[in-house]
């Protein structure tokens, strides 16, 4: 079951679009489900992401203008429990006991929030913790240097290992974690 | 009944049933005496086998037939005559062909007397016992006898048909003739054929035009054929062909003054021979186009020689000689031609615009010049114009053609622009075709992420897609409008700033003040599309430009750098006012918050405060609903937790004030969440600030505890909420929260607020559990 994390496009506010070497590695055939972290900011790329899979779930971002984005959402797919927020309103900005006692409210498995435009995953207290990142290597407040992210995840029963793709330099470099629920 | 209907029958025959009864007698006639012929030829009695065949032929005669039955009786006859051909071929007949031509011509009718000559006359080369030269001369010469336009074309066709593998060519002896004699054979026999064929036109009374004009059509072959012959004589090169078939031919097509004629024969003789030639011929062929009838269609003949040659020099840029400019033989002729025939539909004079451009930028890709050439000639015939005529959907097809072929090929937008006569072509087109072309221009840019450095090309490809930047005057009414494909067309148009680039700050900035002089005019429909991202680079602008200052790539005293803020500050501030001034509160209050977490990184903190000034007050007077007040807040304190301000003052007077706002929040369960995450504005720990205020973090907590203690009803979670910021405030060694104080929030937790079915009862068993797990000192939990 292959996952795709992904969000904080922010077409057009900050970038003109998902870069062409992350478009050729979002396929439908490796995209089950879509979990956007949100600040897609306009339809675009809410219609892209409905053509890689029907199963698309976002929240609302703090620039998204469409109001019926919830603010969190609770996905089950297989043995886990997915935990989506965007993160703007988390106090200090992707702060990791912010992010736990986030975990804990949602009482997810695995948590995804963005916000940061940096990709993160890091496992603790027993749960994973996925942040995308921005797609589209958006200009952010918090983070100087940002780079195209996103984050793909293959489910197999209790167990889920994490790429992470960056846009480096115009090469897209992966990185691996495994995960195993306990 | 019966009887009736019978009558019927013989009384009326339809056109079709009397033609077809018509051609089954003559069959029938010509296959008896074909017969006849056979069983001669088989028994040796040529005499015989003479007469007979005089017979088939008289069958020819008829002028009952169609042409397109004629046709079909003439391939019967053909076939018997070939029998023949074949028997004189194998000489058992013993007689020598000089007399057997001689015996032939004294057949009584002319037409069977010049089938059997032609029969006998090839037989007669064939067997070499007379030189080809003069006997295609002779029979060439005697065809003249037949003046009637059928039989005429028919009997040319039997003796272009039965002489074609007999025609001297380069490898011929001497005696036989030359290549030339077998031009000269084949050029007054196409020419005659085409006269005939003419002919046929004038032979009807003019209501049967139509029909006459259909039945000749189905004979055109016969004429065409004569080309194709010139073109399988190996003798026929370049040369030959440029100094004597083609003059030759070109005098018939154009003396002709027949449109059927001139159309067909010029598609044939383009067709037939080789490119080379054309291309070596280019200005007659063109040349030729000018002087044709005025209702022939020239474009299609001009198009598809375009076409054709485009296509050649693709494939072989090699074969094209250096000295033949193709692209101005073409231009200069096109442009004579349109201007001699003013008849000429607009479509087609479109149309032929689309291949010379496609010409030229597959024969010269990088040639701007041509291409602008084009355009521009298309711009000088079209002003001449009715707007009507210009609007068809045809000749409209075809000019966003001719705007589309250059952002194909050159993939540029900033080529495509470079050409002059661009832009005032797109001016032609109605309201819709405009913005169609603009958002073409949009794509290309896009697609092919074509950075633009220069502010006059910003400028310049502003105005070009204009339709899409401001309210034009034939622009349908907004509620005419598909709102979805308008939010499209303006976030495409606002993503274009992300491609506007350059590394001289300077210009950069020049090209944001170009770029929100152009927005600025397009009203609020798309202003709050289309001044967001201007904001954001100019965030991005200003916070490199701090960084390049950092580390010393710009060098700039204080002042300056002070200055240079300030210019941005005005530029930025009054982009987001024109958004709150049309009452987007909810989104200029959060581009006051970027702005302010921007200029608060580049140090300019009296912008800070006004930004802050700014973003409070748009909350305290627009944002009414409140729910958008929660989520306002919210990132109103992760925003100032997030900065890096030095002054204290300036701090400790924002983070009041917003305590001050969520303690008016509507709903207690907000007031009490949100004061509670306002305990952050006084622990605020990252690398460039420290600020910490123990006191006023708990002090927060409890007034929030406070808060929704009072309540009647206050469900778990707000508690659960305070008692995790407790822990959060524990987990960074703080010591701002009293352990007693998280005991005694748990023990008041589980012995006053646990109700059955309530839906944070997980978030609290997941809140004890991690108290557990982390073995806090002070805090013992069960």
């Amino acid at each position: 079951m292959f996952i795709i994390a992904i969000g904080d496009t922010h077409v057009p506010h900050r970038s003109h679009g998902i870069p062409p070497e992350f478009k050729r590695l979002l396929v439908p055939e490796k995209t089950n489900h879509i979990l956007s972290t949100g600040n897609l900011v306009s339809k675009e790329i809410y219609d892209y992401f409905k053509t890689l899979t029907s199963d698309v779930h976002i929240v609302k971002g703090d620039l998204d203008e469409n109001t019926s984005y919830p603010d969190t959402k609770v996905v089950n797919i297989g043995e886990f429990k997915f935990g989506l927020y965007h993160g703007h309103q988390i106090v200090p900005s992707g702060d990791k006991s912010s992010l736990a006692l986030l975990q804990r409210q949602l009482d997810a498995d695995v948590l995804i929030t963005g916000h940061t435009h940096k990709p993160e995953v890091f496992e603790a207290n027993g749960k994973l913790f996925v942040n995308p990142g921005s797609a589209t290597g958006a200009f952010s407040n918090i983070s100087n240097d940002v780079i195209p992210s996103f984050v793909l995840m293959d489910v197999q029963s209790n167990n889920i290992t994490v790429y992470i793709y960056k846009l480096i330099d115009g090469q897209v470099k992966v990185e691996k974690i495994d995960y195993v629920k306990q | 009944m019966m009887k009736k209907k019978n009558t019927t029958v013989v009384q009326t025959l339809s056109p079709d049933e009397e033609q077809a009864k018509f051609f089954e007698e003559a069959k029938n006639n010509v296959m008896i005496q074909g017969h006849h012929m056979k069983l001669s030829l088989d028994n040796s009695k040529l005499m015989d086998a003479l007469k007979y065949a005089s017979n088939i032929i008289n069958e020819l005669r008829t002028s009952l037939l169609s042409p397109k039955s004629y046709y079909a009786l003439y391939l019967v006859a053909f076939d018997y005559l070939q029998y023949l051909n074949t028997y004189l071929y194998e000489e058992k007949h013993g007689k020598r062909m000089i007399e057997l031509y001689e015996v032939v011509q004294h057949a009584g009718n002319v037409l069977p007397r010049l089938y059997l000559l032609i029969t006998v006359g090839s037989v007669y080369i064939k067997t070499k016992q007379a030189p080809a030269k003069d006997v295609l001369k002779d029979l060439i010469e005697m065809c003249r006898g037949v003046q009637h336009p059928t039989r005429g074309l028919f009997l040319r066709h039997y003796l272009s048909e039965v002489t074609k593998d007999k025609l001297p060519d380069v490898d011929s002896p001497a005696e036989a003739g030359t290549v030339m004699d077998s031009i000269d054979f084949i050029i007054q026999n196409f020419t005659e054929t085409n006269k005939l064929w003419v002919r046929m036109q004038h032979q009807a009374p003019t209501k049967d035009k139509e029909r006459r004009e259909n039945e000749r059509l189905e004979l055109r072959l016969l004429v065409g054929k004569n080309l194709s012959r010139l073109a399988q004589l190996d003798g026929v090169n370049q040369e030959t062909y440029s100094e004597v078939v083609l003059p030759k031919v070109v005098e018939q097509i154009i003396n002709c003054k027949d449109k059927i004629a001139q159309e067909y024969l010029m598609e044939i003789l383009i067709q037939v021979f080789p490119d080379e030639f054309h291309l070596a011929t280019l200005d007659d062929i063109l040349q030729t186009c000018a002087q044709l009838q005025s209702g022939v269609n020239v474009k299609a003949i001009i198009a598809s020689l375009i076409d054709r040659l485009a296509n050649f020099a693709t494939r072989n840029a090699e074969l094209v000689p250096s000295d033949i400019k193709i692209f101005d033989i073409f231009f200069n002729n096109v442009r004579e031609i349109i201007k001699a025939r003013p008849n000429m539909e607009l479509q087609d004079i479109l149309g032929l615009h689309v291949s010379l451009l496609n010409l030229t930028l597959k024969c010269y890709p990088t040639n701007k010049d041509n291409a602008n050439e084009v355009l521009g000639l298309c711009q000088s015939i079209i002003s001449t114009k009715s707007k009507e005529d210009i609007n068809k959907p045809t000749c409209v097809k075809q000019i966003i053609q001719l705007l589309q072929i250059p952002l194909d090929v050159f993939k540029n937008v900033l080529v495509v622009l470079s050409l002059t006569n661009y832009q005032p072509l797109i001016s032609c087109l109605s309201y819709n075709n405009r913005k169609k072309v603009s958002l073409d221009i949009v794509n290309s840019t896009i697609q092919n992420s074509t950075i633009i450095e220069e502010p006059e090309a910003v400028s310049n490809l502003l105005e070009t897609i204009s339709t899409l930047i401001k309210d034009e005057e034939d622009q349908p009414s907004m509620d005419d409008i598909d709102k979805e494909d308008f939010q499209e067309e303006q976030n495409k148009v606002a993503s274009l700033i992300h491609l506007f680039d350059s590394e001289d700050p300077e210009k950069l900035f020049k090209i944001y003040i170009i770029a929100r002089g152009h927005f600025g005019t397009g009203g609020q429909h798309r202003i709050r599309h289309t001044l967001v991202p201007l904001v954001f680079c100019s965030l991005r602008f200003i916070r490199n430009f701090k960084q390049q200052v950092d580390t010393g790539v710009i060098t700039l005293d204080q002042n300056k750098w002070n200055t240079i803020g300030g210019k941005i500050y005005t530029f930025v501030s009054e982009t987001i006012k024109a958004l709150a001034d049309i009452k987007l509160a909810d989104l200029s209050f959060r581009l006051y918050l970027q702005a302010l977490q921007t200029f608060d990184q580049c140090g300019l903190v009296g912008k800070v405060k006004e930004l802050a000034i700014k973003a409070l007050l748009i909350f305290q007077e627009d944002i009414a609903d409140f729910k958008s007040q929660v989520s306002a807040l919210q990132l109103l304190i992760a925003t100032l937790n997030s900065l890096n301000i030095p002054d204290e003052e300036i701090y400790e007077s924002l983070a009041a004030q917003t305590i001050k706002q969520a303690s008016r929040l509507l709903l207690a369960p907000d007031q009490a969440k949100l004061i509670a995450t306002c305990s952050h504005l006084f622990w605020v720990d990252h690398p460039d600030r420290q600020y910490q205020n123990p006191e006023s973090v708990l002090q927060a907590l409890k007034k929030a505890l406070s808060i929704i203690s009072n309540e009647t009803n206050p469900g778990l979670s707000v508690f659960v909420d305070i008692l995790n910021e407790c822990l959060f405030y524990c987990d960074k060694n703080t010591g701002a929260v009293p352990v007693q104080f998280i005991s005694d929030l748990v023990e008041l937790i589980r012995t006053t607020h646990v109700k059955d079915a309530d839906p944070a009862l997980s978030y609290l068993q997941n809140t004890i559990s991690y108290i557990q797990s982390q073995n806090y000192p002070g805090i013992s939990i069960n």
